[in-house]
C-alpha cells in the first residue's frame, strides 16, 4: 500500500514539473504584445498625479511622498517607481498600516482591497489635510475620494471630484483634467 | 513519458531564453499621459474576496513581522499571537485557543488554510504547524487568524478558529535567492526560490529546502531512570523536505506542494522500547489546486477551485513482546495512514444590490482513500487494517447587509454532508458591527461549528483503542464581543470578551468498566470563557510595540478530570517590540511570552515560564546579502509542557537557549 502511494507521489511530482515548465514556457511565448499588469499601470498613474499636482506647501518639500495602504496587491513594481524623480524631487514609497500618520503623504493611493470600513477610517484619518486621495474602489468619490481608478475596455481611465480637492488647498494641472472620464464641481 | 520527457527539457530552454525586459516599465512612467489612457491592461482586475472581511477578531502577521522576530515555523509565529499557544511533546506541535487544548489529541479543531485551500489531512483532519507544514517562512506573505467557530463559509474543524496562511508571488522575490541556516543543536537549513513576474503577467514562483537538525542530544526522562539512566541519548533527530510551486496566469493560479517530515520520538510513547533508535514518524503531505479568479461582471466575482491532495504517515515503534513463549523479544510495530482526497469548489461574490455584499459557495470533497494500518514487521501480525472512502459536502451564503452608514450586519448559514455521519450539519453564525465612533468599532458575534469524528476515532483498533461505529459529532457555540479603538498614529487598542461551550466532545473512553472502553465517544464538554486585551503601536521609523493578555478559565466534564481543563493556562502575556538600528540597516526584535501555570493530564500542576527570544536582523540587503542572528529562550528556561496522552511521561522539558545564524543572497 506505502509503496502504491509513492509511486503516485512521484508521477505527481513530474506531472508538476511539467506543468510548471509548460506554463514557463506560455510565459516565454506570448512575451511579445503584452502590456503591463494593472498593478504597474496603476503605479504610473500614481506618478503621473504626483507629476501634475501642486500642493500647499510647495517648495517647503524636499521630497514628494507617495502613501499605499498596508493591503495594495502592489509587490516589486514598487521598485521601479523609487528610482523616480517628480517636480525635480526624489519619490519616495510608503506602505502604511491603518492608523499610521498620514501627514507625511502627499498622496495616499488607498486599495480597495481594504476594508470598506477600514476606507471610511482611512478617508477620516485624512480629512482636511493637503493630501491627493486616489483609490480604486467604486463610489470613492462619493465618499471623500479625490480620484477614482476604473477600469474600461482593459484600459485604466480615471474620474476627478474637483470639490474635494479643492478644499484641501491642492490644486490638480489642467492638462490631467483634460484627460479625466469626467470631473465633477469643475 | 519519453516523449514528454523531451517536451519539458524543451519548454525549460525555451524559457531560460526569455529575455528579462524590466526597462520596459520604466518606459511607461516616461510615456505622455493622454497615450497613458489607452495603454491596454494585460491581466484583468481582480475582486478577491478577503477572509478578514468575515465578522471576527481578526488579527494579522507578515512577512515582515517574520523577519522580524525569527520566527521558524509557522507554530513559531501562531505562539505570538494572542489567544493561541503551542505546545510540542518532541513529535509534533499542538496549537491551543482561548484556554482550550486537550493533550493527545491533534490539530482538529482549528482549520490551517494555504491561500484559502484546506489543509487539514482527511485522516485525522489535522492541520499541522511544525515543520510537517507545507510551507517554508520565506513563502508566506501574511497569516490571518480568525477565532471563534468559522464554519459558515471556511467549513467543517474551524471550530476554534480559522488560520489562513497567504503565500507571497513570484514577483515578491523578483530573481533568486540562496538561503543558508545554522544553529545549535547541529541545525542546518538550506534553501533555493526563483520568482519572477514576466511581461505578459505570468507569474512563477519555486520553492525548495532542506532541513535537518539532531535536537537535544541528551534528554532526561526519570520514569524510565532504570533504562540507561533515564538519558534519551540522539533520540531527536528531525529532518524535512519541501518543494513548492506557484503560477499564476491571468486570473489562473496554480499551486503545488509536498513536505516529507522526518522526526524521532525520544519520549518513548505508545509503550515503546526507551532510547531505541528505530523509533520514529514519517508524514509527507501534497497537494496540487488550480484556482480560477474573475469578475465575471461589474459586481460579480466567480471563484472555482479543484484540488487534489494526498497524505501519508508511517510510524515505527520498538517494542517488547513475547513471542513463541520467548519474552522480552524486540517487535518492530509499523503503524501508517494513507489518504487521498479530491475535489472542487465554487464561490460566488456580489454588490450588485445596495448595501449588500453576499458570498455563496459550495465545496466538495471526495475521501477517495482513508486507510488505517498496523502491524508488527516480524514475526507478521496485523492489528488495524480498515478503509473508508465517501464524500463531504458543504453549501454557504452569507450577507454584509449596512443597515445604516455605520452599522452592519453580518449573517450566515452553511449546511453541510458528511459521510462520517448520517445527518446534515447546519450552522449559522450572526454579527453585529458598529462603528460607534470615528475610530471605536463594536462587535457582537455568534456562531457555531461541528466536527465529525475523523476515521482514527471510528476505525482504530490497535492495542489501547476500540472502533465505535457510533460516535457522532462535535458542536461549538461561541460568543463573542469585541471592542477595537484605533484613534490613529499606528495605535490600535482591542478588548474582547469571548465564551465558547463545546459539547459532545470525541474523547477515548478510559473506565474499564464501561462498555465503551477505549472507544472514543461523544462524552467530553468544555466551557472556555476569559477576555482578551492588546494594545499596538507602530512608529514610522519601523519602531513597533505590542503587548496582549489573554485571560481564560477553562471547566471541562465528563472527561475523567472534571473542573480546570489539562493544558489551560489561565493566563498568557505577550509582548513584541521591534527597534530599528542604526539608521534602519539592522531591526532588534525582542519577543517575551509568558504562559501561566497549567495542570497535566495526571492532574499535576505545571509551574508557569517565560520564554524570551532575541532577533537581530539586517533589514535591507548588503551587496545583496541578507543576515540574520536569533536566541531562542535566551533566558534558559528549562521549561515544562504537558505530555500528550500517549505518552507514558506526564510532563516534558523543553529546550534551553539555541542560537540560528541566516544568511541569504539574492541574484
Amino acid at each position: 500500500m506505502v509503496f502504491k502511494w509513492r509511486s503516485g507521489i512521484y508521477r505527481w511530482l513530474l506531472c508538476l514539473l511539467l506543468t510548471f515548465q509548460s506554463l514557463m514556457a506560455v510565459g516565454g511565448g506570448a512575451a511579445g504584445g503584452a502590456g503591463p499588469s494593472l498593478e504597474q499601470l496603476t503605479l504610473v498613474y500614481l506618478y503621473n498625479f504626483l507629476k501634475f499636482t501642486e500642493w500647499p506647501q510647495g517648495d517647503a518639500l524636499n521630497e514628494l511622498t507617495l502613501c499605499v495602504s498596508e493591503n495594495a496587491k502592489f509587490g516589486a513594481e514598487l521598485g521601479d517607481l523609487a528610482v523616480r524623480t517628480a517636480q525635480n524631487k526624489n519619490v519616495r514609497i510608503l506602505r502604511i498600516a491603518l492608523g499610521a500618520d498620514t501627514r507625511i503623504c502627499q498622496l495616499l493611493f488607498i486599495d480597495r482591497a481594504e476594508h470598506v470600513l477600514g476606507i471610511r477610517e482611512w478617508l477620516r484619518g485624512t480629512a482636511n489635510r493637503p493630501i491627493l486621495l486616489v483609490s480604486d474602489l467604486p463610489g470613492f468619490l462619493d465618499i471623500g475620494g479625490m480620484i477614482m481608478l476604473t477600469e474600461e475596455n482593459n484600459r485604466l481611465q480615471f474620474e476627478v471630484n474637483l470639490d474635494n480637492v479643492k478644499s484641501t488647498g491642492l490644486k490638480l494641472n489642467s492638462q490631467l483634467l483634460k484627460l479625466a472620464r469626467e470631473v465633477r464641481g469643475r | 513519458m519519453r516523449g514528454f520527457m523531451r517536451f519539458s527539457i524543451f519548454s525549460c530552454a525555451f524559457a531560460a531564453l526569455k529575455p528579462a525586459l524590466a526597462d520596459d516599465n520604466q518606459q511607461l512612467y516616461d510615456m505622455p499621459l493622454d497615450e497613458l489612457v489607452n495603454v491596454e491592461i494585460s491581466s484583468a482586475s481582480r475582486f478577491k474576496q478577503k477572509s478578514s472581511e468575515a465578522p471576527s477578531a481578526v488579527e494579522v502577521l507578515t512577512a515582515k513581522d517574520i523577519a522580524s522576530f525569527g520566527w521558524r515555523t509557522l507554530a513559531d509565529a501562531l505562539n505570538a499571537i494572542r489567544g493561541l499557544y503551542v505546545r510540542n511533546d518532541r513529535n509534533y506541535s499542538y496549537l491551543g485557543a482561548r484556554g482550550f487544548m486537550r493533550p493527545g489529541d491533534y490539530n482538529s479543531r482549528i482549520l490551517i488554510m494555504v491561500d484559502g485551500r484546506r489543509m487539514n489531512d482527511a485522516v485525522y483532519d489535522s492541520g499541522f504547524i511544525g515543520e510537517e507544514f507545507m510551507l517554508d517562512m520565506n513563502l508566506i506573505e501574511r497569516i490571518e487568524y480568525l477565532p471563534g467557530s468559522g464554519s459558515s463559509v471556511y467549513g467543517a474543524n474551524a471550530l476554534l478558529g480559522v488560520i489562513n496562511v497567504i503565500t507571497k508571488q513570484g514577483k515578491d522575490f523578483n530573481g533568486g535567492k540562496l538561503y543558508a541556516e545554522g544553529g545549535s543543536q547541529g541545525m542546518f537549513r538550506v534553501r533555493g526560490t526563483y520568482g519572477k513576474q514576466f511581461d505578459n503577467g505570468l507569474d512563477v514562483l519555486l520553492n525548495a529546502s532542506q532541513y535537518s537538525s539532531d535536537g537535544a542530544s541528551s534528554l532526561y526522562f526519570p520514569q524510565f531512570s532504570s533504562i540507561d539512566g533515564g538519558f534519551s541519548r540522539d533520540m531527536d533527530h528531525e529532518q524535512s523536505s519541501r518543494v513548492f510551486t506557484q503560477a499564476t496566469f491571468r486570473d489562473f493560479t496554480f499551486h503545488g506542494g509536498f513536505v516529507d517530515r522526518y522526526k524521532q520520538d525520544p519520549t518513548a510513547s505508545s509503550g515503546s522500547i526507551f532510547n531505541d533508535k528505530d523509533n520514529y514518524y514519517d508524514d509527507r503531505s501534497a497537494y496540487m489546486d488550480l484556482d480560477y479568479n474573475s469578475q465575471v461582471a461589474d459586481n460579480l466575482n466567480l471563484e472555482l477551485r479543484g484540488f487534489q491532495h494526498w497524505y501519508n504517515y508511517y510510524g515505527i515503534t520498538p517494542y517488547y513482546a513475547t513471542v513463541g513463549g520467548q519474552s522480552n523479544v524486540r517487535v518492530l510495530n509499523y503503524d501508517s495512514a494513507n489518504a487521498r482526497w479530491w475535489g472542487g469548489e465554487f464561490k460566488l461574490t456580489g454588490t450588485q444590490f445596495q448595501s449588500h455584499k453576499w458570498a455563496t459557495g459550495v465545496d466538495f470533497q471526495y475521501d477517495a482513500q482513508q486507510q488505517l494500518l498496523n502491524y508488527d514487521v516480524n514475526p507478521y501480525q496485523v492489528y488495524a487494517s480498515s478503509t473508508r472512502q465517501g464524500t463531504r459536502l458543504g453549501i454557504y451564503a452569507q450577507d454584509e447587509y449596512r443597515v445604516l452608514e455605520n452599522l452592519i450586519l453580518n449573517t450566515g448559514a452553511r449546511l453541510d454532508q458528511n459521510h462520517m455521519i448520517p445527518d446534515w450539519q447546519l450552522n449559522p453564525r450572526i454579527g453585529l458591527i458598529w462603528e460607534a465612533m470615528p475610530a471605536l468599532t463594536a462587535k457582537l458575534l455568534y456562531s457555531s461549528a461541528f466536527r465529525a469524528p475523523n476515521v482514527f476515532e471510528r476505525d482504530y483498533n490497535v492495542l489501547g483503542y476500540a472502533p465505535n461505529p457510533n460516535n457522532r459529532q462535535e458542536l461549538i457555540k461561541s460568543y463573542e464581543a469585541v471592542l477595537e479603538w484605533r484613534p490613529g498614529n499606528g495605535v490600535r487598542v482591542l478588548s474582547t470578551l469571548f465564551l465558547n461551550n463545546l459539547d459532545k466532545l470525541l474523547i477515548q473512553d478510559q473506565n474499564p468498566a464501561s462498555p465503551t472502553y477505549l472507544m472514543f465517544i461523544n462524552a467530553g464538554k468544555y466551557n472556555a470563557r476569559g477576555f482578551e486585551f492588546s494594545a499596538e503601536k507602530q512608529w514610522d521609523s519601523g519602531r513597533m510595540f505590542k503587548l496582549s493578555w489573554t485571560h481564560t478559565n477553562t471547566q471541562a466534564a465528563g472527561t475523567g478530570q472534571n473542573g480546570w481543563a489539562p493544558a489551560s493556562p489561565n493566563n498568557m502575556v505577550k509582548l513584541h517590540y521591534v527597534e530599528p538600528l542604526f539608521d534602519d540597516l539592522f531591526r532588534l526584535g525582542v519577543e517575551e511570552i509568558f504562559i501561566d501555570q497549567q495542570l497535566t493530564l495526571a492532574g499535576n500542576l505545571l509551574p508557569a515560564y517565560h520564554l524570551m527570544n532575541l532577533n537581530l536582523a539586517l533589514s535591507k540587503p548588503f551587496h545583496g546579502l541578507k543576515a540574520g542572528l536569533t536566541m531562542y529562550n535566551a533566558l534558559d528556561q528549562h521549561y515544562l509542557v504537558a505530555a500528550s496522552g500517549d505518552q507514558s511521561l506526564d510532563a516534558l522539558t523543553m529546550d534551553g537557549r539555541t542560537l540560528r545564524l541566516r544568511l541569504e543572497y539574492g541574484f
